[in-house]
């Protein structure tokens, strides 16, 4: 399975990175899924001037990677891309691509919605909000604990689709 | 030396980003923690034993039921203190 990993302050283009996952997987691949995250205007009812996100270099890819090993493990994929901003974001800038790719679309869409809910409470990142009132450190919240700990629960039966 | 690493709103907190510490008389995390304890005051060692705090050593998260005591460090490691972390 192809993997890339970028950790980087300036921007990235969903659709050249889907276009060029898609030439290099030509005909292997008949789902292509994709995240991206983008910074809100709004939080608690106040106004959101900018997100700075802190990580640290050489651990966070490290918790990248272990969030992919386990996705890997768990649905046949063909290639994983995870590029997550940091520095000082605005409102309506992007700040996580992730994309799946796989045969069929089950396994992209799930993989891709179990990397983005992994990272929102695994990834090795800090975000403070700074808002008209003042900035603050956010963390992750009790739903996205929840979600991600659902990953974790059996699963309800069922058979990878076959179709595309 | 080791290193030890303040990140986010725990480095706010403590004004600094990183102290050195001397490895030959610190070697387990409890240590480490007498040591910053030593150069930064009591307050200090009050916020990076926080309930919230995780800690790592080269990179990799000790489990929170470990005890710091149990953990060895030498010199050339670097030990984070880390305040709960989000992604995405």
């Amino acid at each position: 399975m192809y993997r890339r990993i970028a950790i980087q302050h300036e921007d990235f283009d969903v659709g050249r990175e889907l276009s060029d996952l898609r030439a290099s997987s030509a005909g292997r691949v008949g789902a292509m899924a994709a995240f991206c995250g983008v910074v809100r205007d709004h939080a608690r009812a106040e106004s959101v001037e900018s997100l700075e996100l802190e990580h640290y270099p050489g651990m966070t890819e490290r918790s990248i990677e272990s969030v992919i090993d386990r996705a890997e493990q768990r649905w046949p994929l063909d290639a994983v891309v995870v590029i997550h901003r940091v520095g000082r974001l605005t409102p309506g800038e992007q700040i996580v691509l992730v994309l799946a790719t796989s045969q069929h679309r089950q396994a992209a869409l799930e993989a891709c919605t179990y990397i983005i809910d992994l990272l929102k409470t695994e990834a090795v990142f800090w975000k403070r909000e700074v808002a008209e009132t003042g900035a603050r450190w956010i963390e992750s919240t009790g739903a996205d604990h929840s979600r991600s700990a659902d990953w974790s629960a059996p699963r309800p039966g069922g058979a990878v689709s076959e179709e595309d | 030396m080791i290193r030890v690493r303040f990140f986010a709103a725990l480095r706010e907190k403590l004004g600094r980003e990183s102290i050195e510490v001397d490895s030959k008389m610190h070697s387990d995390l409890c240590r480490v923690i007498e040591a910053i304890r030593a150069q930064l005051g009591e307050a200090a060692a009050e916020a990076v034993c926080a309930s919230n705090i995780r800690v790592a050593v080269n990179r990799e998260f000790i489990g929170r039921d470990v005890h710091l005591r149990e953990v060895n460090v030498r010199d050339g490691d670097e030990v984070a203190f880390m305040p709960p972390i989000t992604g995405g």
